[in-house]
């Protein structure tokens, strides 16, 4: 393993401003040299059930000048709820279940401007696909705002330290995810 | 031979935003009862625990907050292998489900 930026220590996270009531949050990203090398977006895990992935080639604003957000979610009810409200706010939304239609989505279409990632997910689980995403030359970029009901400290020290861009525990409002996701692109 | 009382309502206020929406998450949810029931018939509480997890995870967002509540327990008393307690939280949903009237507005 290479030397390199050390994450800030983890005592300095504001965990009263990712999960309290003023929710929306920017963490610092921090360098995980451990995880440097891995290769494209799940390269490994996804080879390893089958799957050829290759690098995605465009940016994520659609014909109609709509910022896309892909929303990586298993359950339908869940995801229609961040869809309605992302799409009555602007955005260009698509929608994922899992690594591979993950994969599938970013291979086919666009790059989009902020992933929404659950946590529990089938197969590839939601921090397994953040470390792939930040090993991603293309993808190390994008926001990556974690989703899910697993809000505990555990889970939102290690969601930040892989390089999320923000943590909403659910459940969670449309309107206030809405204002959260405009919060982390700066808008 | 007197009948039994009917439980009262539980009214719950939905965003018109979403108020379309509704019908299709409570139908969904019924539908977990059932899954629920199914799984703790097989003693499968790792079934029970995602279940509840994801009810955990969806009520509030639809405004049905006590739905999130005891996806809670369910996922909580399934993680840890309590069957008995996650059947009488699992039947508080039902009783739940069967009671709840939506109405449009704003949530109280």
């Amino acid at each position: 393993m290479t030397d390199g930026p050390k994450p800030p220590p983890l005592e300095d996270l504001d965990f009263v401003a990712l999960l309290g009531p003023g929710g929306p949050s920017v963490a610092p990203k921090p360098a995980t040299p451990e995880i440097q090398g891995e290769g494209l977006i799940g390269e490994k895990a996804l080879k390893a059930e089958g799957y050829h992935v290759v690098l995605a080639r465009e940016r994520g604003v659609t014909r109609a000048g709509k910022p896309v957000i892909l929303v990586v979610e298993d359950d339908d009810d869940t995801a229609a709820l961040a869809v309605r409200a992302l799409e009555r706010g602007g955005y260009a939304v698509g929608r994922a279940k899992d690594s591979m239609e993950t994969a599938s989505y970013l291979k086919r279409l666009v790059v989009p401007e902020l992933i929404l990632l659950d946590v529990e997910l089938p197969g590839l689980d939601g921090f397994k696909m953040l470390s792939h995403l930040r090993a991603h030359p293309k993808l190390a970029a994008v926001p990556v705002v974690m989703f899910t009901s697993r809000s505990s400290r555990e889970d939102v020290v290690r969601g930040i330290t892989l390089g999320a861009d923000g943590y909403i525990a659910k459940p969670i409002a449309p309107k206030t995810l809405l204002e959260i996701v405009r919060k982390v692109l700066g808008q | 031979m007197r009948a039994m009382p009917t439980p009262p309502a539980i009214v719950v206020k939905v965003d018109p935003e979403i108020a379309d929406m509704v019908p299709r998450f409570l139908a969904n949810r019924s539908r977990d009862v059932e899954r629920l029931r199914e799984a703790l018939g097989r003693a499968d509480a790792d079934a029970v625990r995602a279940i509840g997890h994801t009810l955990n995870g969806v009520g509030g967002g639809y405004g049905f907050p006590a739905i999130s509540e005891l996806g809670a327990r369910i996922e909580e008393d399934g993680g840890a292998g309590r069957i008995d307690a996650a059947r009488r939280a699992v039947d508080e949903l039902a009783d739940y489900l069967a009671r709840v009237q939506v109405e449009t507005g704003e949530a109280s």
